[in-house]
């Protein structure tokens, strides 16, 4: 599975999807990455950060969502304390 | 009722005793940063925000980098652009320490707009180390050696 997270106050929201079953065009699979896709740019619109994860690699920053993606973690927007 | 009250008053004074033994532990952040995320990762944690975001950050990091987390209280993060710095991000509140050849030359402070849980915090400062240390460090506050020295 992949998965988008969301860092908030809850913890993080997780977005799942199947990047397999998307390439198979099964629906929900299509859907689930649609509305993941929607999150990632309502985050990004609000000036979270978003960063590709990958075993054993640093952290990658991203513009674009990346369907194929492992894992996204979107860090809320932050400022000099 | 004369062996009942000295049984109960026994039974309160061992209790404060517990708790005040548990506070001085938990002050010592060796101990507090090997404590609370062991509590914090189980289950029945009463706070789902706290045990969701420990879940993560050990899932994230290596077992060598949690295992420094939980040994030393901060995560020691290596810088990409240069080689001999490290960034020493603390678990709980404190500033993130620039380390250049084993010596502390900064401080930085770096926030979320939003309130986050604690291991939430640590993850954010190494995923944007990682993936954007220009952009981490000029978002951040700087403190030089000199205004805290």
């Amino acid at each position: 599975m992949n998965v988008l997270r969301v860092l908030s106050r809850h913890g993080d929201d997780r977005f799942e999807w199947s990047a397999d079953a998307v390439r198979t065009h099964d629906p929900e699979a299509v859907a689930a990455v649609a509305e993941a896709e929607r999150i990632f740019r309502e985050e990004r619109a609000r000036g979270a950060v978003a960063l590709r994860l990958a075993p054993g690699r640093p952290a990658e920053r991203i513009e674009e969502f990346d369907p194929a993606a492992e894992q996204i973690v979107m860090v809320p927007r932050v400022v000099g304390g | 009722m004369s062996t009942v009250v000295p049984a109960s008053v026994f039974f309160i004074i061992t209790l404060v005793a517990a708790a005040r033994v548990v506070l001085l532990l938990s002050a010592w952040p060796s101990v507090s940063a090997r404590i609370w995320p062991w509590l914090r990762l189980h289950d029945w944690w009463p706070v789902p925000a706290d045990h969701t975001a420990e879940k993560l950050l050990r899932d994230v990091l290596t077992h060598e980098e949690y295992t420094q987390l939980r040994a030393h209280a901060y995560l020691e993060v290596p810088s990409r652009d240069r080689a001999e710095r490290v960034y020493r991000v603390p678990r709980g509140p404190g500033q993130v320490q620039v380390v250049e050849g084993g010596r502390v030359i900064e401080r930085l402070c770096l926030q979320p707009l939003d309130a986050l849980p604690e291991a939430d915090v640590i993850l954010m400062h190494k995923l944007l180390i990682e993936g954007d240390e220009h952009m981490y460090l000029a978002t951040a506050n700087h403190f030089p050696r000199v205004a805290w020295r």
